[in-house]
């Protein structure tokens, strides 16, 4: 027991840093999780919230000992937040401002599917109602 | 195309609600062919001339991966009629309506009386 604390004496805090940085990565894989392997497609705040939660327990772990390699981690793990804050912050979406408004008929319009047929208005017509997504992908 | 594959998935569930899923990019006839053969039972739109993006106003200029146009991510439900009976634009680009939620708003706004 006396061997134990002595090794935790000698590093003040190290706890606190490791699991610092594990919520500082944690995020990103915990994004990929959620995008990929549940296809859950929110926006990610969770990152940036753990990350940040995690340089303040690396902050905590420099104030108990400090040292070159906890202030390398703070600097690295705080740019990399950073970034974290950012990602979601610039693909932000304006609000809708066109003419398509709830109870008001669908504007006309003439565009094509995917065979190259025509595709109007008219075609929303029928016996079915329609949900319309509109999706960014390229191949 | 997560989300395309969600609501391809959730075929069935549409079917049974009298509702179609059309999906709409601004990619050209070649990718919109790749598309509809991945995700056979949605109608894909290729609105390369932007004809319905701009009549509705979804069009994002120069926001693709590479500075190209795209559609901003949003979705909207018309009855049969076709009345727009609800619309949908996430407040962040990597941000959608999952099918169940899709399917949540149908049976909100179209169901019939």
């Amino acid at each position: 027991m006396n061997d134990l604390n002595k090794t935790t004496d000698r590093h003040p805090g190290r706890s606190l840093l490791f699991v610092g940085v594990f919520l500082a990565v944690a995020g990103p894989f915990l994004m990929m999780l959620l995008t990929f392997a549940a296809k859950i497609l929110i926006t990610p705040w969770y990152a940036p919230v753990l990350g940040t939660l995690g340089v303040a327990l690396i902050v905590l772990a420099l104030t108990r000992s400090r040292s070159i390699w906890r202030w390398a981690a703070v600097v690295i793990v705080t740019l990399f937040v950073a970034f974290q804050w950012y990602v979601p912050l610039a693909m932000r979406l304006p609000a809708y401002t066109g003419n398509v408004k709830e109870g008001q008929p669908f504007p006309a319009f003439a565009t094509t599917l995917a065979d190259g047929s025509a595709f109007t208005q008219d075609d929303l017509k029928g016996d079915q109602s329609t949900v319309m997504v509109f999706f960014r992908c390229h191949w | 195309m997560i989300e395309l594959g969600q609501l391809e998935a959730h075929y069935d569930e549409f079917a049974k609600r009298h509702t179609r899923v059309v999906a709409v990019s601004v990619d050209g006839l070649d990718d919109s062919e790749k598309t509809q053969q991945s995700f056979p039972h949605l109608t894909v739109v290729a609105d390369h001339d932007h004809k319905l993006v701009d009549a509705i106003a979804v069009l994002h200029p120069g926001a693709g991966e590479h500075g190209e146009d795209v559609a901003v991510p949003t979705t909207i439900l018309v009855d049969k009629y076709p009345m727009v009976r609800f619309l949908f634009r996430p407040t962040n680009v990597a941000s959608r309506l999952s099918a169940s939620e899709v399917l949540a708003a149908v049976d909100k706004n179209l169901a019939v009386p």
